[in-house]
């Protein structure tokens, strides 16, 4: 029965030419449209106020997102702006009076070739699998020490798939950034945490962590000097609240290309998108569901009529109708499987074309062959209650 | 002669409407078949050949009467049950030789075996359409095919499953006079070598010499003589 269901599928899969196409059209509409919702929905994810603490500002440039390995990552080629300037510039917009705790969480600077991204990340997974970043925490308060404290790292990757901070297991030494009065950032004198590393991840995810030196990694990266991202926290929010907008038009003049945002204004950016993305990404299911199901539904309708003697023969050779229903099913199921590999792959590639991004739910495949399966099994009955046996079988 | 399998059908009355009208096309027709016995049945255009042909094969249900294999009532068998009983006991040929144009000669062969199971389908298959006389054509569909070779291959699809009774319904109504002729030939050697019994339909006279038994559907009756 199966290598019977095999070929028959196979050689009606001329006929079948559409409903496939169409089914593929909507699994790539929808799998384009989810997984926007998706890549959105994780980067909301990203602890962002937890993070930047809420009050930092932060200096960036756009920042287009593509998956990898399970997390979003960025390769955008970087503006990138001298270390010291725009350290200057916070030292002299915000007084030291006023920033004494404040911590610098410079970007780590993961390059390869000339590109540069960097990431405004710190913070550290503690033993409770918590993330921690504040301000407080950056302080050194509460951070664990010893042997035993993990380390998930924001890996910037090189080309061959590796961290650059090494494998799993790792011992790095991690470091806490200082403020200091005279416009210098201590990033060697500051505690020292040891830390086994765990393992990398993207950056959405809430237990990644990183406290590197910054000479250290833009050494690295082959960026000395250079950061992109810079964002200023400081231990109680209040003390930054007057200085932040003084401090974004004192670096907007500074460096024209560095567009200043703050954590909040990020924050609403991204709660914004992701509202519109996934209001609009509602519809994609139903709309799939119905459009397959036409699809499907108008073609078998027209099929089964046209292979009313084949199902006919099928009976008289010794098929039951459960059996002759099943070929049915078994056809709308490839039916589903080749368009929805079909459309998988095509809506992979205008995923990665679009959005540099490529993240593959599961959904749109997943419906996609449920209706060819429901639709199989309902228009198998219609189509064996129409087929009248002896009738199709009666010579001309 | 084998007596393994014997085919009854019991006083079946079979009726249709047309319109208003009910027509009773089979009215009491008695018939039995034997393993290894070819019978031919004429019967004039409409005289319920067919019918009669497709009521005996489990096809189609009588109003009243009944039909057995082997002493079993075939209708009071489900359709599953009946419908293996089909597979493995009977084999069909048509007129209109009803071969899937999508396959292959070699594939249309092989479709009775898919369904039993059977492994090796492709060798066998390959084996009866030899048989035939059409193991260079087995590649080809059934469009590629005169119509002498596509009900060649319905005889290849009709025996490779080496079935106890076929029923061949105006096997040769399509062909030319010479093809008819091929085709007889080779289903009634084929049938002879697998000792199957053989029901077939007709109107051409000229076949009742194939018979080992000649019958007549007569006002819905089968009869051993000519009106």
């Amino acid at each position: 029965m199966f290598r019977l269901a095999l070929v028959t599928a196979r050689r009606n899969l001329g006929k079948y030419l559409i409903p496939i196409l169409v089914l593929a059209a909507a699994v790539v509409i929808s799998s384009l449209g989810l997984s926007g919702a998706a890549l959105l929905w994780r980067y909301s994810q990203y602890p962002i106020y937890q993070v930047f603490g809420g009050e930092l500002i932060i200096l960036h440039s756009s920042t287009p997102l593509r998956s990898q390995r399970g997390g979003i990552f960025t390769d955008q080629f970087f503006t990138v702006f001298p270390s010291e300037e725009v350290i200057k510039t916070v030292a002299e917009t915000l007084p030291a009076a006023q920033a004494t705790k404040t911590l610098f969480t410079a970007g780590i600077v993961p390059s390869w070739g000339n590109r540069v991204t960097v990431w405004p990340l710190m913070g550290r997974l503690d033993t409770t699998g918590r993330w921690l970043y504040k301000p407080r925490v950056l302080q050194g308060s509460n951070i664990l020490t010893g042997e035993s404290a993990e380390a998930w790292v924001w890996g910037p990757s090189t080309d061959d798939g590796k961290s650059m901070f090494g494998d799993p297991g790792t011992k790095l030494e991690l470091r806490a950034a200082q403020f200091k009065q005279g416009n210098q950032w201590d990033v060697t004198s500051g505690q020292e945490y040891l830390y086994t590393l765990k393992g990398t991840y993207g950056m959405p995810y809430a237990n990644l962590a990183l406290w590197a030196p910054l000479e250290t990694v833009q050494a690295h990266c082959g960026a000395p000097g250079l950061v992109s991202w810079i964002g200023v926290a400081c231990a109680n929010p209040l003390q930054v609240d007057g200085d932040r907008d003084k401090l974004g038009v004192e670096l907007s003049a500074r460096f024209p290309e560095l567009k200043v945002v703050t954590a909040e204004e990020l924050a609403e950016m991204l709660v914004a998108d992701l509202s519109k993305l996934r209001e609009t990404a509602r519809y994609y299911l139903p709309l799939l569901v119905l459009v397959s199901c036409l699809s499907i539904v108008a073609t078998t309708m027209a099929i089964s009529r046209s292979r009313r003697r084949e199902l006919a023969l099928l009976r008289v050779i010794g098929l039951s109708n459960n059996e002759v229903r099943l070929l049915f099913i078994a056809e709308c199921c490839l039916i589903g499987l080749l368009g929805g590999v079909l459309g998988v792959a095509i809506a992979s590639g205008v995923s990665l074309l679009l959005f540099k991004a490529c993240i593959l739910t599961h959904e749109p495949f997943a419906v996609s062959f449920l209706v060819s399966l429901v639709t199989g099994a309902v228009f198998s009955c219609t189509a064996i209650r129409d087929v009248t046996v002896t009738e199709s079988m009666r010579n001309p | 002669m084998d007596t393994g399998l014997i085919l009854s059908g019991e006083k079946i009355v079979k009726s249709y409407r047309s319109g208003d009208a009910t027509i009773r096309v089979l009215d009491g027709a008695t018939i039995t078949i034997s393993a290894g016995e070819m019978v031919v049945l004429f019967g004039p255009s409409g005289s319920g050949k067919t019918t009669l042909l497709h009521v005996l094969a489990g096809l189609e249900q009588p109003d009243s009467g009944s039909v057995s294999v082997n002493g079993t009532d075939v209708y009071s068998l489900s359709d599953a049950r009946r419908s293996r009983m089909r597979r493995e006991q009977f084999g069909f040929i048509f007129q209109s030789f009803n071969l899937l144009s999508s396959m292959s000669a070699l594939e249309n062969v092989q479709i009775p075996l898919w369904t039993l199971g059977r492994k090796n389908a492709r060798g066998l298959a390959a084996q009866v359409l030899e048989r035939v006389g059409l193991a260079h054509r087995m590649h080809h569909r059934p469009a590629e095919l005169s119509g002498g070779e596509q009900q060649r291959v319905a005889i290849a699809r009709a025996l490779v499953t080496q079935p106890k009774m076929v029923f061949a319904d105006e096997p040769t109504g399509n062909l030319d006079s010479s093809s008819a002729s091929s085709v007889m030939n080779c289903l009634v050697s084929a049938v002879r070598d697998s000792n199957a019994g053989c029901l077939l339909v007709t109107h051409n006279a000229q076949w009742g010499e194939l018979a080992d038994r000649v019958l007549y559907l007569i006002d819905g009756r089968v009869e051993v003589e000519p009106k």
